[in-house]
């Protein structure tokens, strides 16, 4: 956010790689009032903030939403925390915005209205046979790993979403939670414990 | 190398995606081969890292956000008449989203309590500004402020608390 009293000046982006500005880069472009800038983080992230909600969506537009929901958030947020951010140290706006999309799933997922009254009318019945069988024990299974989800501690749910959701090397893992990989680890393995558990005999082997 | 059999699941996540350095999969397999509580774990847990894995978004789910068009800033609001009540829809749905998603006031920042000493907008950053919103999120609608959000909004997904965001934090 430009500050007032001080002369705008043009955005000087840090560039990373072959002259794409990092996100750190950008974060300062918005704050000094570039108006591209939020949208150039968008794009280059939407598309594992997606994999971060949409376990927790009924539908393509439902996750559409939590998307949208993720960088609302982080724009209705951006004047109070990126002033606040260590834009020296790159990752840092990452970090934060898969904490944000990790949590507006929680946020969602935490209203089992929008589960308990789903039907098959989910499941797409124009396929023939087998195929609808199948999507229906698909739709049954993705269920039952959200609602054995739930049993899990806030923390394990983080990890295992980062790291099963957003398929992130348990290093940025570890980064984004401000834990150690090894506790990174430990958490997921004590996660996949307890989902084994819940999920008793539902799971093969 | 020694193997932390309180880091099998990672371990064998890991293995499942080829993340694992050759020395330290053939750690783990010799671990595997010498502890039968492990063995006999990553044989239950297996199944569960291949149950919980989502298939990839289909074309569906990439068209719905794509046609979002999130971030995008298309075009400036005309000052046309006909853009007036659209305006002040966004408006509307801004004002009712930053209603209920302004950080709950922490007993840490006591010049905050007195939301009449806060009108609407005057805290820095935490405003909506209804035309860089629109531009940044041109299919918002008002109904984005109704309940559909508000639900959304007993944890501020937002929250610098909680571990690994202050480690990014200046202050």
């Amino acid at each position: 956010m430009a500050q007032s009293g001080r002369p705008r000046q043009a955005p000087q982006l840090t560039l990373v790689g072959r002259g794409v500005p990092s996100d750190e880069a950008l974060v300062r472009a918005h704050l000094d009032g570039d108006a591209t800038a939020f949208g150039a983080l968008v794009q280059r992230h939407q598309r594992l903030v997606l994999a971060l909600v949409r376990r927790y969506a009924r539908s393509p537009e439902e996750s559409a939403d939590l998307v949208q929901q993720s960088f609302l958030r982080a724009f209705a947020a951006a004047g109070r925390v990126f002033p606040r951010m260590r834009l020296g140290e790159q990752g840092a706006f990452r970090a934060w915005l898969l904490r944000v999309a990790v949590n507006v799933g929680k946020n969602h997922a935490r209203d089992g209205r929008r589960w308990r009254l789903e039907p098959v009318e989910s499941v797409d019945l124009t396929a023939q046979g087998s195929d609808v069988t199948e999507k229906i024990q698909a739709e049954q299974r993705r269920r039952m790993v959200r609602a054995a989800l739930d049993a899990l501690t806030r923390r394990q749910r983080e990890v295992f979403a980062l790291r099963v959701d957003g398929e992130l090397p348990f290093a940025e893992v570890a980064r984004v939670m401000g834990i150690t990989e090894n506790n990174a680890k430990v958490h997921f393995h004590h996660a996949v414990r307890r989902l084994r558990e819940r999920l008793g005999g539902e799971v093969e082997g | 190398m020694s193997v932390d059999c309180e880091m099998l699941g990672a371990l064998l996540s890991e293995r499942r995606r080829g993340e694992l350095p050759p020395d330290e999969a053939r750690a783990l397999d010799a671990h595997l081969a010498g502890c039968a509580r492990c063995r006999d774990e990553a044989r239950r847990l297996e199944p569960v890292l291949a149950m919980v894995e989502l298939p990839p978004p289909g074309a569906a789910e990439l068209e719905a956000l794509r046609s979002r068009r999130i971030g995008e800033a298309p075009h400036r609001m005309p000052a046309r008449a006909g853009w007036q009540l659209p305006a002040v829809l966004v408006a509307a749905a801004a004002a009712a989203l930053l209603t209920v998603s302004v950080r709950p006031l922490s007993p840490r920042h006591p010049e905050r309590t007195g939301a009449a000493a806060v009108p609407p907008g005057a805290a820095e950053g935490e405003l909506l500004p209804a035309g860089d919103t629109q531009e940044l999120f041109p299919e918002l609608s008002a109904a984005e402020a109704t309940d559909e959000t508000v639900d959304t909004l007993d944890d501020d997904a937002t929250s610098l608390e909680g571990p690994g965001l202050f480690g990014y934090l200046e202050g």
